[in-house]
């Protein structure tokens, strides 16, 4: 059931248009709630991913700097927009477009954390795995000590070099 | 207390009630037959059948029951605004796991629509225009409307015809650039 002990296999499964997945988590990554579709893509049961950290679903294709940048923006307060490729408990995999959002009480202190993932634009989806693929080995060669600055920081060259914002770089691959 | 949960106490009062009469009933008959005839083993079944089912039903309600009072409690926060709120543990098996898992899609739906909306009116009012799906089309209308009004030279009336007519779909273009699309938002965002 451990992430770890799940064995990535070459199967995709992909979002229809009108699918929805939500999860919210606590202030540590823990999963309080995560609805059907979640379920049905995971192949995860209600009891299996309740109280467990959201990184359960997360594929060893996903560079770490693109959870590290999603932390920072939500713990600010802040919306981020990410394509994330997630693991099932069979080894398969789906993409999806996250959409992460603070949950705040009446005075501005963050609760929790609300996702909603639709399916993402399978144009983009080329471009974005190419990156990926891109920031994984930077990780992998930097060793793990200096793996989420090194590809942040070759994120961010990529960026400037382009001249827009992580958000708006993002929002256009949506809309390819 | 509220309203909702004290409809949902009731009932599950009233089921209650209903289980332990029928079990009050069928043990009382089995045992005025045990005492006639002791030894009549059908007896003895029927009393543990009675008994054993009394239980799995009484189980089985408070199953049911725990999960309608969950309804009753995230319906209750929900009509105060308080969209949050989830039902969770949902068993696999029921009559109203169907109806939990509706209601929290809604909420989800409805929730997904708040918080997107928060984030576009927030741009919108940091100068952030990025959420009209397409400006060169509004563009494009902008100057069709302009035109037709310019080279209109009729009078009043007949001006509305002419020069007006072009504009509707203008400001339906006009509409559509200051609100953003149903469904996905991000979808139609840069073009």
């Amino acid at each position: 059931m451990a992430r770890q002990t799940i064995q990535p296999i070459d199967k995709e499964r992909v979002m229809r248009d009108g699918d929805f997945i939500v999860s919210k988590t606590d202030l540590k990554g823990r999963i309080t709630y995560a609805n059907k579709i979640f379920k049905e893509f995971s192949g995860f049961t209600e009891n299996e991913f309740l109280g467990k950290q959201h990184n359960l679903v997360r594929h060893p294709d996903m560079p770490r700097c693109v959870f590290k940048l999603l932390w920072e923006h939500i713990q600010n307060g802040q919306e981020i927009f990410a394509f994330v490729k997630n693991i099932c408990k069979d080894g398969g995999y789906y993409w999806v477009w996250a959409n992460v959002t603070p949950s705040m009480d009446a005075q501005g202190n963050v609760l929790g954390y609300y996702s909603v993932r639709r399916k993402p634009n399978p144009k983009a989806i080329p471009h974005v795995a190419a990156l990926y693929r891109q920031l994984l080995q930077i990780e992998q060669t930097a060793g793990s000590r200096d793996a989420i600055e090194a590809s942040r920081a070759h994120l961010l060259q990529l960026l400037n070099q382009q001249g827009v914002s992580y958000e708006r770089f993002i929002l256009d691959l949506q809309s390819l | 207390m509220s309203d909702s949960s004290s409809t949902s106490s009731r009932f599950e009062l009233g089921h209650a009630a209903a289980l332990l009469l029928v079990a009050v009933l069928g043990s009382a008959m089995a045992v005025r037959g045990l005492l006639a005839h002791p030894k009549d083993l059908s007896l003895w079944v029927g009393l543990v059948l009675v008994l054993g089912l009394t239980l799995w039903g009484w189980l089985d309600l408070r199953k049911e029951q725990h999960l309608l009072s969950r309804i009753d409690e995230v319906l209750d926060a929900a009509s105060k605004g308080e969209l949050e709120p989830r039902i969770t543990q949902i068993p696999e098996q029921g009559r109203l796991v169907e109806a939990a898992w509706r209601l929290n899609e809604t909420l989800d739906q409805i929730e997904a629509v708040f918080r997107e909306s928060i984030t576009v009116v927030t741009r919108i009012g940091e100068g952030d225009l990025a959420a009209s799906p397409k400006p060169r089309v509004c563009m494009a209308s902008t100057r069709k409307c302009w035109c037709a009004w310019l080279r209109c030279n009729k009078t009043w009336p007949a001006r509305w015809t002419c020069s007006v007519r072009p504009c509707v779909p203008w400001l339906r273009e006009i509409f559509r650039c200051v609100s953003p699309p149903r469904g996905s938002r991000v979808s139609t965002w840069p073009s």
